[in-house]
């Protein structure tokens, strides 16, 4: 509130602290402005001048991206992963959530405090006898080995997120939806995730983006190029063509893509969730 | 125990059960396992006997184990640059100039970029016929112009600036919210009673909140030890050798190039769970102390 009532005509201060964004700024836009103007580049074109603008854009390294490399099969892999364990881990994660919040029994905040200190476990960790299960049960490149280890490396932050908001929910709500005669599913359907809804989203987002991006899991999981993610395929790429800088930009821009269009309808999700703490 | 108490608590449990179990069989077996396996001589196929701490003894009886835990520790530099960066981004953010939301949002945008296209673009700026050294040739210091991605030092140079890059959008939005959550009143207290920016600064806003920049600390240092493989997989792939190999790029380094048994990759995975766990708990100390200083 205050600082709309407190009027600042512009001052040195101000324009000095302007000045400091633009040039910081420059440093975030530039490597992005770089691949995008390369990845519209001939190989002689590249070799001319590497700052300068594209003379024509040219389509042709995209179109040989879907047509010979088949980047938009990697492009499903990687949805379908990051949809389901965005679908599971919020499905699992709000029915556990509410009971954590407003159903504790003896022992639950036991439960609780293991779940959450499972957290600060790396991937890196259990990642060797994972592989070693994934493949007993034949599920290496398969989307269902990644999808349940991204689960299972989810679901803790979840949990943290989501019991923190459902306790925020008033219980006379729920204690009003029991005598209203709603079950256990009732009051989830009702109350719980038309409230919690803002923390799911939060959730949601976060999720969705570290799974899109997460590179070690995908990369010791999937070994075939036709069932690997985006992200990993590019790096078989990006090593392939070393000689061809300007389809490797091009590559590098596809799997950019994706994200940055998230980031743009989600991105107030995304200030909430690193302010609500924990989440990266 | 009433009969409808008996039927909450058993529906309560079935609601817990998929997720306890999920965890019990993909985190809590797997940890497990590579415990038990780093005190094995396993390799995958044949051999599984058990050896007691044989893995560790040998792992620090070699150069690169201990190369590449110095690594890591250089490593910690890019934890305070991009702290200190970030805490004056959103103390700049904070005084709301024209177009605060937008470099906010711009700074962030990093983040949401996979880590392996932030190294590939990092590894390719800096590759020797890379922008870098062409601006460099452009004005006149072509002596400057070197492999950067080829030694030591300037390898993890370019890690490490490529960490603070990703990072200072986190961090300034991180605090920026720590600074919001201020009451606006402390603030035009300070004002009113004279305060410059720097004493407004150093004495209202830092202590206030040292809890969130304390919690950005203790991620960071830890997200150091475990966060580092897509970058330097994609920037200069640990080498050249080791030089610029971390502990978490040696754990897949031993479990999934290299034929050096599943044991000792173990057992490094083991070292690296032990680290962050140590960290973590001294990182508490520390802070705890810090604050009872400070009341």
């Amino acid at each position: 509130m205050t600082h709309l009532l407190r009027r600042t005509a512009p001052r040195l201060s101000s324009i000095l602290i302007f000045l400091a964004f633009v040039v910081l700024g420059a440093t975030f836009v530039f490597p992005f402005y770089y691949m995008f103007i390369n990845a519209f580049k001939s190989m002689p074109e590249y070799y001319k001048s590497t700052f300068a603008l594209p003379e024509h854009f040219n389509w042709v390294n995209f179109a040989t991206m879907i047509s010979q490399f088949h980047i938009q099969i990697n492009m499903l892999n990687s949805l379908f992963i990051s949809v389901s364990t965005v679908v599971l881990t919020a499905a699992l994660g709000l029915v556990a959530s509410y009971v954590f919040a407003k159903r504790p029994f003896r022992g639950s905040n036991v439960i609780y405090l293991v779940i959450i200190f499972s957290m600060f476990m790396p991937s890196q960790v259990t990642l060797i006898p994972l592989y070693f299960l994934f493949s007993r049960l034949n599920l290496i490149n398969t989307p269902y080995s990644v999808i349940i280890s991204f689960l299972a490396a989810s679901i803790p932050s979840t949990i943290m997120l989501l019991t923190a908001y459902f306790k925020g929910i008033p219980n006379e709500i729920c204690e009003a939806a029991i005598i209203d005669g709603s079950g256990f599913f009732g009051i989830i359907r009702n109350v719980i995730y038309p409230m919690g809804k803002p923390a799911i989203a939060v959730n949601a987002t976060f999720v969705f983006l570290r799974t899109w991006n997460d590179f070690l899991t995908p990369l010791v999981l999937l070994t075939k190029r036709e069932t690997q993610t985006v992200v990993v395929a590019l790096s078989a790429l990006v090593s392939r063509y070393q000689s061809d800088p300007p389809y490797q930009m091009a590559g590098l821009a596809i799997a950019t893509i994706p994200a940055v269009v998230m980031y743009l309808f989600f991105q107030r999700y995304l200030v909430e969730g690193v302010n609500a703490g924990s989440i990266k | 125990m009433s009969d409808r108490k008996r039927k909450e608590l058993a529906i309560s449990l079935l609601a817990i059960a998929p997720v306890v179990l999920v965890l019990l069989g993909f985190r809590a077996y797997p940890l497990g396992s590579v415990i038990y396996n780093s005190l094995t001589n396993w390799d995958g196929l044949f051999r599984h006997d058990f050896i007691g701490f044989k893995n560790f003894l040998r792992m620090f009886h070699t150069d690169y184990f201990w190369l590449t835990l110095g690594n890591c520790f250089i490593m910690f530099i890019n934890v305070p640059i991009q702290v200190l960066i970030g805490l004056v981004v959103s103390l700049l953010l904070y005084e709301k100039t024209l177009g605060w939301r937008f470099f906010r949002s711009l700074y962030y945008l990093p983040q949401i970029v996979s880590a392996v296209i932030v190294g590939y673009l990092f590894a390719t700026f800096f590759s020797y016929g890379g922008p870098v050294n062409g601006i460099l040739k452009a004005v006149g210091a072509s002596h400057l112009a070197i492999e950067w991605l080829g030694n030591r030092l300037t390898g993890i140079g370019v890690v490490i600036s490529a960490l603070v890059w990703i990072n200072i959008g986190w961090q300034g939005v991180l605090m920026l919210g720590g600074l919001s959550a201020i009451n606006p009143s402390v603030f035009e207290a300070a004002r009113m009673d004279g305060a410059n920016f720097f004493q407004r600064t150093f004495f209202v806003m830092l202590p206030m909140i040292g809890r969130v920049i304390e919690y950005s600390f203790i991620y960071s240092v830890a997200w150091t030890f475990t966060g580092l493989f897509p970058f330097i997989y994609s920037i200069t792939n640990g080498g050249p050798g080791y030089d610029t190999t971390t502990l978490d790029f040696l754990v897949y380094q031993k479990a999934f190039r290299e034929d050096a048994g599943l044991g000792q990759a173990c057992a490094l995975a083991v070292i690296l769970l032990a680290i962050v766990c140590v960290l973590t708990v001294i990182q508490r100390k520390i802070s705890n102390r810090a604050n009872e200083w400070s009341e």
